[in-house]
């Protein structure tokens, strides 16, 4: 939680003229004009929001404010959308003093986390003595093997790496060794929960909230460990974070009383190091208020909801978009509409947790449903060389099956992306 | 730390090699100072866990890297020209591939590079599309991941062949399985004062 002052100051000093021109252009300020002095919160929710589309088009040099010198690591948002990936700066950041209630880092931890180096450094520190194993999602037997020899009893990694981790270390026997498990980068189902603690009957796991675009990740520090309680997920703000939730359709900043739904709106600020800091940004999330004040932190709390314009859903080895499902739709012509409603499960087998995609659409009377299926699942790509057929065929994902969109739902223009 | 003993993460004999945890790959963080890197765009394997050593370069000489996956060349390639970095850490064997990208896509050309070549690789020779295009390389002969046995000095990546100083540190004691298949032949005498050896089998 950031005060009004601490906000004030950082208006006044990214809007300085001798600085990065990127607020001073997003607030369409004049050569000569001088910095902005906020001196209120009333003023300070009528600053423009922005959002990943206006960072497309700026080069990260462009857009720094502090020497190049303090950028320790690069990251690149994933490209999932289709749309071109933004290249963010990160300081060395630590905020993550909070594991230490769970976990005492004192044996060899594997990561998938997008910044494996920071953690290495955060986690060798004290009151920390961890090493850290980088785990390959497309090399993960290798990548567990180290593991095994480091003597890895913790990990922070991607949701959908999880599987791919889990089955190996059974394999290997390992699974019962992990204490502890950090879990980011998409919302937990309980099936994936219930996965989990099959798999890792010994961790406690915890979940935490961050983005690629914000330095100061965690955003969402967990306001207790996943037990199967709803809502599965629960975090208050980072320390050097401010968050507000804005009406999806108005931007009106919307009180925090439990139950208020809405779209997050970031402000983050890493300190005199941060190359660069987010002032209002929206990062697309629809979050839920929990608690206007958590017993335990004293912070307001809230629960992610999803994505707030949903075109595309993650799956292991790619990415379910809804633009390329409607490309592959308009191939069949008439035989099928461009409505339809695309479902990603996690279903339970015997080789462990697998994806399914339910595609719901209109057709043609007496058109072969599964044939339908198989057509698309051939040409339904899932990254630039690979289609959903082929992580059939690899074992990755259970087959597409498609079914009748219910008919209520057929009225009018209607894409949904659902994940269960 | 520890390392795989092999690049190939298929391979039947791999196991992990414990190195100290203060293992700094200074061969990679001399290059990176003697051509004024900007950033540095990491295209190796993520397993073989080379990106702790890395960013340990990088961060004496304060500079940021980028963790690409080497299968991922788009995302790699455009952080040339939107990222501000202008270094690439690749294998020789990658490195054609994304040349034909960033060719294809009229991006800009890494300014400098450390390429790493497998021992048992049959030849250790950088593609003359490389050479053309791309501003200096470094080139290192590695006996496993991290694990260098041939290197160059500033003279020798100026000089743009694939010509090596033997590396100040032999650790190949350390796996078992490494046998040498290759010869060297000495050429001349470096003003930096070790042996130019070149690859004569």
């Amino acid at each position: 939680m950031m005060t009004l002052r601490q906000l004030q100051d950082l208006v006044e000093k990214c809007t300085r003229a001798d600085t990065s021109p990127f607020y001073r252009k997003l607030y369409g300020m004049g050569v000569n004009e001088p910095a902005k002095n906020i001196r209120s919160i009333k003023e300070w929710q009528l600053l423009p929001l922005f959002s990943k589309e206006h960072l497309v088009d700026w080069t990260l040099q462009d857009r720094v404010f502090r020497p190049w010198s303090n950028i320790d690591t690069v990251l690149a948002s994933s490209g999932t959308s289709g749309k071109p990936p933004v290249y963010s700066p990160w300081t060395l950041n630590n905020g993550y003093a909070y594991r230490a209630q769970y976990h005492d880092f004192k044996k060899a931890t594997l990561s998938s986390m997008p910044t494996p180096h920071q953690q290495a450094t955060i986690l060798s520190q004290k009151p920390f003595d961890s090493s850290l194993v980088v785990l390959d999602p497309r090399r993960s037997a290798a990548s567990i093997c180290l593991a095994q020899a480091a003597g890895v009893d913790s990990m922070l990694v991607i949701l959908h790496h999880i599987p791919l981790v889990a089955e190996e270390m059974v394999r290997m026997g390992m699974n019962e060794n992990i204490r502890f498990i950090e879990i980011a980068g998409e919302t937990c189902s309980h099936s994936s929960y219930a996965y989990m603690k099959k798999m890792f009957p010994n961790a406690t796991i915890t979940s935490i909230y961050g983005s690629t675009d914000v330095e100061t990740s965690p955003i969402g520090i967990p306001c207790r460990p996943i037990t199967g309680e709803d809502p599965l997920e629960v975090y208050h703000e980072g320390e050097r974070t401010h968050l507000e939730i804005v009406d999806i359709a108005t931007g009106k900043v919307l009180p925090i009383e439990p139950g208020v739904e809405g779209d997050l709106i970031i402000t983050a600020y890493a300190g005199e190091t941060a190359t660069f800091p987010l002032i209002r940004y929206r990062i697309g999330d629809t979050v839920r208020v929990v608690e206007k004040k958590c017993a335990e932190h004293g912070a307001w709390s809230f629960t992610v909801l999803g994505r707030t314009e949903m075109d595309f859903l993650k799956i292991p080895g790619g990415i379910l978009r809804a633009d390329e499902m409607q490309r592959v739709l308009r191939t069949f012509g008439d035989v099928v509409s461009d409505r339809f409603e695309l479902h990603r499960f996690e279903r339970e087998t015997e080789n462990g947790l697998k994806v399914q995609v339910e595609l719901r659409l209109q057709t043609e009377a007496g058109i072969d449903l599964d044939a339908l299926s198989k057509d698309i699942s051939k040409h339904f790509h899932v990254s630039a060389a690979y289609t959903y057929d082929d992580g059939v065929q690899e074992g990755f994902y259970l087959p597409l099956i498609c079914t009748p969109l219910p008919p209520q739902q057929k009225a009018g223009k209607h894409i949904r992306m659902v994940q269960h | 730390m520890y390392y795989p003993s092999s690049f190939d993460a298929h391979d039947p004999l791999l196991r992990a090699l414990p190195r100290e945890n203060d293992w700094r790959w200074s061969s990679c963080e001399r290059a990176l100072r003697d051509f004024s890197s900007r950033g540095v765009i990491m295209r190796i394997p993520i397993f073989w866990q080379l990106g702790l050593p890395l960013y340990a370069a990088c961060r004496s000489l304060g500079i940021p890297v980028f963790t690409n996956e080497p299968e991922n060349i788009p995302v790699g390639a455009l952080a040339l020209e939107k990222g501000g970095l202008d270094c690439v850490v690749s294998e020789n064997r990658d490195a054609a591939a994304f040349t034909e990208f960033l060719l294809e896509e009229r991006l800009p050309f890494p300014k400098f590079a450390i390429l790493i070549h497998r021992v048992h690789e049959p030849e250790w020779r950088v593609s003359e599309t490389v050479r053309t295009h791309w501003g200096a390389v470094a080139e290192e002969v590695h006996a496993a991941p991290g694990v260098p046995i041939l290197e160059q000095c500033a003279e020798l990546i100026r000089a743009n062949k694939s010509q090596f100083h033997i590396s100040d540190k032999d650790e190949t004691r350390s796996l078992p399985e490494y046998r040498p298949d290759f010869a060297l032949r000495e050429t001349a005498l470096c003003s930096c004062g070790k042996s130019i050896l070149e690859r004569s089998i």
